[in-house]
């Protein structure tokens, strides 16, 4: 039933088909066909399309955005929702687990016209990094999108703070050339670093490595989020939102 | 625990705050017996819809007890609804959470909407509803498992007059059934209504008299 509440909502067809390929489109509309080098974290020097590369981190970028709007708008329209349903005799743990199966469900989908799209725009010809890194991308943005809604339920301003967020983390500050002008150590610490190197590693090197650890921290920084985000609705600091 | 079979739902010295050092509630004492309707007024944000949260077990109380045995329907004050899935959906994703299988959810269900005539509804999405209507449905959920005690949180804004006398039919008719009924109303007219008239006044519930117009502290 709540697939099905879901799927009647034209934003939620909005957001999971046109969002992904908007921004996927847009990147590769804007972007030149010129050479482009930049260093990985295992330290190969990858010199490539700037276009192919652009294109694989606007899928990323496409999926952390559509995964971190989904993640806060279903967290604050199920809020007072789920309560309800508490009180009819239904477990947080089974009100939880089905969110977390729709939202999957759908992120899938979204994840496979992301994957398809660019894969269509792309020259790279790697679709398991791919697959990986949007799936790992979803979860980790969809955690941000359930942190923050606990945080500040605001639909307005939730939703442009996640959309600010997720540009800056996978546009500018993971994305290879933004990585380059500001080679930092913190810049690993940001939720979109490793989902990206996985999709560069495996797109453009030639002996590509590393998966699991990258996988493994990527898990790591999903899991902290989701703790974290478990700790806040627990001592319920949720900021007032004026209505 | 509650030995007297006539007693359905006790409050002890119930406090609550959402803020450290700004009590809401300050100390809520009830004995709701069978066969009553209560109503329950107070300034907005004296905590009316909190302290029905409390009695369904949305909020926990900071100290104090709640006793009962009975199975309790509710209300919200807010309608939470699912948006877009139908009338008949809502009543579906409600009743198995009560759990009650199909038939029963549709017979219960069926029995509500011609108590509360809204049957022409079954398959509209309740989006497409107009305010009243959706009130309409948010109570009727309520009613889903005959329960004992109905906790209902203003419950008939936006209801037209026909549904307001409908709703009431059916209070009275739950009454006489030996069930009870805790609502928050600010209508003066439905003074005539309650058994007991209770007002929220700085976190304790009072019952205020007429004839020295002074208020006094509810008490076990």
């Amino acid at each position: 039933m709540i697939f099905r509440n879901l799927l009647r909502q034209k934003s939620i067809i909005f957001s999971s088909t046109i969002l992904p390929i908007v921004i996927i489109w847009a990147t590769w509309w804007i972007t030149v066909e010129v050479p482009m080098t930049f260093e990985l974290y295992s330290g190969k020097l990858i010199s490539a399309s700037m276009l192919d590369v652009h294109i694989v981190t606007g899928a990323i970028t496409a999926m952390g955005i559509t995964s971190a709007i989904f993640g806060f708008l279903i967290t604050v329209e199920f809020a007072d929702i789920s309560k309800r349903l508490k009180q009819v005799g239904y477990s947080y743990s089974e009100i939880n687990s089905s969110i977390f199966v729709v939202l999957f469900l759908v992120l899938l989908f979204t994840s496979s016209i992301s994957v398809s799209f660019s894969y269509l725009l792309t020259k790279s010809d790697d679709l398991q990094g791919m697959i990986i890194a949007t799936l790992l991308i979803s979860f980790i943005y969809v955690s941000i999108g359930n942190l923050v809604a606990n945080i500040y339920p605001d639909v307005t301003a939730g939703s442009l703070i996640l959309l600010i967020f997720a540009f800056m983390d996978l546009m500018m500050i993971v994305n290879p050339m933004g990585e380059a002008i500001y080679e930092q150590s913190w810049v690993k610490f940001f939720p979109g670093y490793w989902p990206t190197q996985i999709v560069l590693e495996y797109g453009f090197s030639d002996t590509p490595s590393g998966m699991i650890s990258q996988i493994i921290y990527s898990l790591i920084y999903f899991l902290i989020i989701m703790a974290l985000s478990f700790f806040v609705k627990k001592i319920g600091v949720t900021m007032e939102v004026k209505k | 625990m509650i030995d007297d079979k006539n007693l359905l739902l006790e409050i002890k010295d119930v406090k609550f705050h959402y803020k450290k050092n700004n009590d809401i509630l300050t100390g809520v004492n009830l004995e709701l017996y069978q066969n009553e309707i209560i109503g329950i007024s107070g300034e907005n944000g004296s905590g009316k819809s909190t302290l029905l949260k409390i009695l369904v077990g949305l909020l926990k109380p900071k100290t104090g007890s709640i006793s009962t045995k009975s199975k309790i329907g509710y209300s919200p004050q807010n309608i939470l609804l699912f948006d877009n899935l139908t009338v008949a959906e809502n009543f579906h994703v409600f009743g198995r959470g009560m759990g009650y299988d199909k038939k029963a959810i549709k017979d219960q269900m069926y029995d509500i909407f011609d108590k509360l005539n809204f049957a022409k509804y079954e398959k509209v999405l309740i989006k497409n509803l107009s305010g009243g209507t959706k009130q309409k449905v948010n109570f009727g959920i309520s009613l889903i498992g005959d329960p004992d005690i109905l906790i209902l949180d203003e419950p008939y804004q936006g209801m037209d007059y026909a549904s307001f006398i409908a709703f009431w039919d059916i209070q009275f008719e739950m009454r006489k059934l030996g069930k009870s009924i805790i609502i928050v109303s600010h209508i003066i007219e439905d003074q005539s209504k309650f058994s007991r008239s209770l007002h929220l006044i700085k976190g304790k519930l009072q019952c205020c008299k007429e004839e020295d117009c002074k208020c006094y502290e509810v008490k076990n």
